[in-house]
């Protein structure tokens, strides 16, 4: 989580006790839903982020992070077919609470 | 302090380099090539190594954290990427009220490049303590 901070740039103290908006992220990278999805294209887009917070993640928490692929989907865009990857990852502390979820659209192109 | 539709959050500017880049892909486990490998980059067609979406999107979360405080919570931030973000180049984070219900306070935030395009633009939500 420190590393986390300092590599966003963000001094606030609270980060030493409590997970900054977007370090959730770092316990389940994106790749890891979608490495079969590198056939199609020749290269990643990132469309977009949705970042839900229930509850604080502090120092000591045991969370688990379970992704899954919601959707996916083609399109033709201008510069030819995109195919559109919508996955979503749940995240659990150790008192099975739902701490967080993040959604987000990745595509090939 | 009263928070009121229409009030700018204090604007955030970022000076992102090529080390931070390769810090956030460490701390975060995202190595895909283009963020670090010019020759790689370009070969896709990029100008150049270019900014992590989700790296803009912390910035607008800090954007966000800075003006709330101890206040209260960040609830959602949600974001999407429109265009290309370099480093060496400033990334500026804006956002003002749009709605407020209760305690519950939705803003519109946006990261502008050093044109003042809106490279990224989103929404947030927070919950004001009493």
């Amino acid at each position: 989580m420190k590393r986390f901070a300092a590599a966003i740039g963000d001094p606030n103290p609270r980060w030493e006790k409590e997970a900054p908006p977007t370090f959730l992220v770092a316990l389940a990278p994106v790749s890891l839903h979608l490495a079969e999805a590198e056939e199609y294209g020749k290269g990643w887009l990132n469309g977009g982020n949705r970042f839900e917070s229930f509850a604080p993640v502090k120092i000591g928490d045991r969370v688990t992070a379970t992704g899954r692929v919601a959707d996916v989907y083609e399109k033709t865009g201008s510069s030819g077919n995109l195919l559109f990857i919508i996955f979503e990852t749940d995240y659990v502390n150790q008192s099975g609470e739902l701490v967080g979820r993040l959604r987000g659209t990745m595509i090939r192109r | 302090m009263t928070v009121e539709v229409g009030q700018e959050l204090p604007e955030l500017i970022k000076q992102p380099t090529t080390r931070q880049l390769v810090q956030y892909a460490g701390a975060q486990g995202d190595f895909y090539e283009i963020h670090y490998d010019q020759d790689y980059a370009r070969g896709v067609g990029l100008p150049g190594v270019i900014l992590h979406g989700l790296l803009k999107a912390a910035f607008l979360g800090q954007l966000v954290t800075d003006w709330l405080g101890d206040r209260g919570q960040l609830k959602t931030l949600e974001v999407s990427y429109r265009g290309i973000d370099r480093p060496g180049h400033p990334y500026t984070c804006r956002g003002r009220v749009t709605r407020v219900d209760g305690e519950e306070v939705e803003l519109e935030i946006w990261g502008e490049d050093e044109a003042g395009k809106r490279t990224t633009v989103g929404t947030a939500t927070v919950a004001i303590r009493d």
